[in-house]
């Protein structure tokens, strides 16, 4: 059964504020111990979602009972690759043997990382990267999926429960659809009908998580600096579509140094909202047979359009969210 | 005059003629048979080329037996010299390959290969010599040994018809041993190219030339083109569902067809290794990946500038002897496992139909509009019961079976956590 925060149903929508709280087991507990304070949380979060905190309980007889908006929580449990490996616990929690050949042995300090034509940020800790476990929190306010890290921390403290907080990333949605760099965002994600099968995974070798799924974390950060030194045609070429309308590109010629035409796909809607029903092409443009529109982003990240029960076609359902951070000074 | 496959230069004169001659038939016939008024084969598409890829691995095999270890166990399965494996098992996109282990069953060399069975018949009857020269190479050899190739006494006072008709009986599929009777084919001393007969450049061929309409389902008053398992399952087509290629060539082809462009294979028409992800295999020691040149691309040519496409149909893969550790000691970065299983490497590699394409719009042409149900799910057991019938047959026979984890961390069902 898909756990809930994966919005993968027909008419159901993700919230439009996201956490991801990364966690580890201390080091030294038994498997039973882990389980119990795993336990624990989980409970606490339960009551949450029913608008119960612990410490709006009522205390003396005179006092009313109290509930905190729930404003459409959803908690989503994952379990990390540090969770199943021997070295990061002494003594072991999770036999590796358990460990789904799919969570990899993680990530390893230096340049030789994960989906190699990825540029990996030098400045990102290993270690924050990876971690036991996650709760992924989606709600409707931003009070809605702060609350249940608060919730884990007062937790921790009232229980001694031999869990940590790594860290937390945050993350909403934006009403124009759009990303940092201006162009359209998520417009081409699995249809709601065909969600299911992409998603659903069975494994013989591991049966624990059949009928579960993988979750990646992402993180992209953008050198906007950079990006905006480039033309708006140059921009559009590498996006694959137009930067106001969205339409896709179907072929592309170099006139000269930095100076290029592009053929946008026919039937295009000329406006720069998108509607509820753009046609499909807007969405899921054809392959073009071009070879500088094809290495755009929108076709090196959807190569095969294949069907969505075929497991070779590797499509992910994205629940994207937008960020902004600051770092001494620079956002 | 076709272009040999990976742009060799093996044959000349007479094979050369023959081999045009095989491809052009090849393509007219798919053509007339599928009906498609949108494939040609006339080099008048200048359009850039379009790469048609997938994975080497049997992506169809992993579905139905949910396994990564009993697919990879299956895929690598020779039974007295038989590589049952690659011929029933099986290695069926369009790359078949060889595993040779050490005393300590570690693997230490891996060889895959693309080429097509048509193209070697044709080298074979009209170059022996050149034949044997290249298994020899491919074996270790400095010359292959002629009878173990041809079945003949003398292939230089036999025919052109002796000598291909030797070459087909020793080293094409037997039908009734399920492998190639020649070492130099089934893995004992080489592997020499694809011997199922489902690999091969005429399949892929019939199965671009039945994609090759403007197959179209409408939803919500927009049309859509259809996928490739769609239009497998629902529309005339020659090709095998739940593969990785089958429904990608057809889904590609379908892809551009409805929108109305010519389509033709590149010349020269193959199946190319166009990718090996060798960074995902890291040293024993884990700092780093290993060096890209520890796996040989060889049988085609290379890319000599940005965009040029990869056109290599043989991958040959092994550690250097004075690195002190072998290929079975290397870690697949994704997984955590160390390499065991051909199929494992099977799985970096990318293979390739090469096409080209016209603008959108070139061609007027109406839609074939068709109204494809609910697509069956690959690991429905009516399609798999062949598979799960071998691979309870491997079982029998090896003795091996998977031992299934009692271990659970958690069990989870309506929000609670046990």
């Amino acid at each position: 059964m898909i756990q809930e925060g994966i919005y993968y149903q027909k008419g159901v929508s993700p919230g439009p504020f996201f956490r991801l709280v990364c966690l580890n087991f201390r080091d030294g507990i038994s498997t039973e111990d882990a389980k119990k304070s795993l336990l624990k949380v989980w409970s606490i979060l339960q009551e949450l979602k029913k608008g119960v905190v612990s410490d709006l309980k009522p205390e003396r007889p005179d006092e009313p009972s109290y509930k905190v908006p729930t404003t459409n929580l959803t908690t989503l449990l994952g379990f990390g690759n540090r969770l199943f490996d021997s070295k990061s616990h002494n003594p072991v929690l999770v036999s590796s043997g358990l460990r789904p050949f799919q969570l990899g042995i993680g990530l390893r300090k230096g340049d030789n990382q994960p989906f190699n034509s990825l540029k990996w940020d030098k400045s990102a800790r290993v270690e924050d990267a990876q971690c036991d476990f996650i709760f992924q929190f989606i709600a409707n306010t931003e009070l809605g999926v702060n609350r249940p890290i608060v919730e884990i921390h007062k937790a921790i403290e009232d229980y001694d429960l031999p869990i940590q907080i790594v860290n937390f990333h945050s993350g909403f949605q934006r009403e124009d659809r759009r990303s940092w760099i201006d162009f359209h965002d998520g417009i081409n994600n699995i249809r709601s009908d065909q969600r299911e099968a992409a998603i659903v995974t069975s494994d013989v070798d591991h049966p624990w998580i059949n009928g579960g799924t993988y979750m990646t974390f992402l993180k992209i950060k953008v050198n906007l600096s950079e990006w905006r030194k480039l033309n708006r045609i140059e921009q559009e070429i590498i996006v694959g579509r137009t930067k106001i309308t969205g339409c896709p590109i179907d072929s592309a010629d170099k006139v000269s140094n930095r100076e290029y035409t592009i053929q946008p796909i026919s039937g295009c809607p000329f406006t720069g909202e998108i509607s509820n029903r753009p046609p499909v092409n807007f969405i899921d443009p054809p392959r073009p047979g071009d070879d500088l529109a094809i290495v755009s982003h929108i076709h090196r990240s959807n190569l095969n359009r294949g069907h969505p029960s075929q497991d070779s076609n590797n499509r992910i359902y994205r629940q994207g969210y937008e960020f902004l951070d600051s770092k001494n000074g620079y956002i | 005059m076709a272009k040999e496959p990976g742009n060799l230069n093996d044959l000349v004169g007479q094979a050369q003629v023959e081999w045009d001659g095989y491809i052009n038939s090849e393509i007219r016939k798919a053509i007339e048979k599928s009906g498609t008024q949108q494939l040609v084969f006339d080099n008048s598409i200048s359009n850039d080329v379009l790469p048609i890829d997938w994975s080497g691995y049997p992506i169809r095999i992993r579905q139905c037996l949910e396994s990564d270890l009993k697919t990879d166990k299956l895929l690598d399965w020779v039974l007295k010299g038989n590589p049952l494996g690659r011929t029933i098992g099986s290695h069926e996109e369009y790359l078949e390959w060889r595993v040779l282990r050490n005393r300590e069953n570690k693997i230490v060399r891996i060889e895959m290969t693309t080429e097509s069975r048509e193209y070697w018949k044709v080298l074979a009857k009209h170059h022996p010599t050149k034949t044997l020269r290249i298994l020899g190479r491919f074996a270790g050899e400095f010359e292959a040994n002629p009878q173990e190739v041809y079945g003949l006494r003398n292939i230089f006072n036999s025919s052109p018809q002796e000598r291909e008709d030797g070459f087909i009986k020793m080293m094409f599929l037997n039908s009734s041993t399920n492998e190639p009777l020649s070492p130099y084919n089934n893995g004992e001393k080489a592997i020499a190219f694809m011997a199922k007969p489902v690999n091969t450049i005429s399949a892929a061929i019939q199965l671009a030339a039945w994609a090759a309409k403007p197959y179209v389902k409408m939803i919500d008053g927009q049309r859509i083109p259809l996928t490739g398992r769609e239009a497998i399952n629902f529309t005339d087509q020659a090709a095998q569902d739940c593969r990785d290629s089958d429904p990608t060539i057809v889904g590609t082809v379908i892809n551009l067809a409805s929108s109305k462009r010519k389509i033709s294979l590149n010349d020269p028409v193959g199946l190319y290794i166009s990718n090996v992800n060798h960074k995902r295999l890291l040293l024993p020691d884990q700092s780093d990946s290993i060096p890209a040149d520890w796996i040989d691309l060889q049988r085609g040519s290379r890319p000599t500038m940005e965009g040029g496409q990869e056109m290599s149909q043989r991958l040959v893969m092994e550690v250097p002897s004075e690195m002190g550790f072998v290929l079975g000691d290397i870690i697949d970065a994704d997984t955590g496992r160390s390499i065991e299983y051909g199929g494992q490497i099977a799985k970096l590699v990318t293979i390739a139909l090469y096409g080209r394409a016209t603008s959108e719009n070139s061609v007027n042409i109406n839609d074939i509009i068709s109204n494809p149900g609910n697509v069956p799910p690959c690991s429905k057991p009516s399609s798999c019961s062949g598979i799960l019938d071998l691979y309870k047959k491997y079982e029998s026979i090896t003795g091996q079976s998977l031992i299934d984890s009692k271990e659970e961390l958690v069990t989870r069902g309506n929000g609670d956590l046990i």
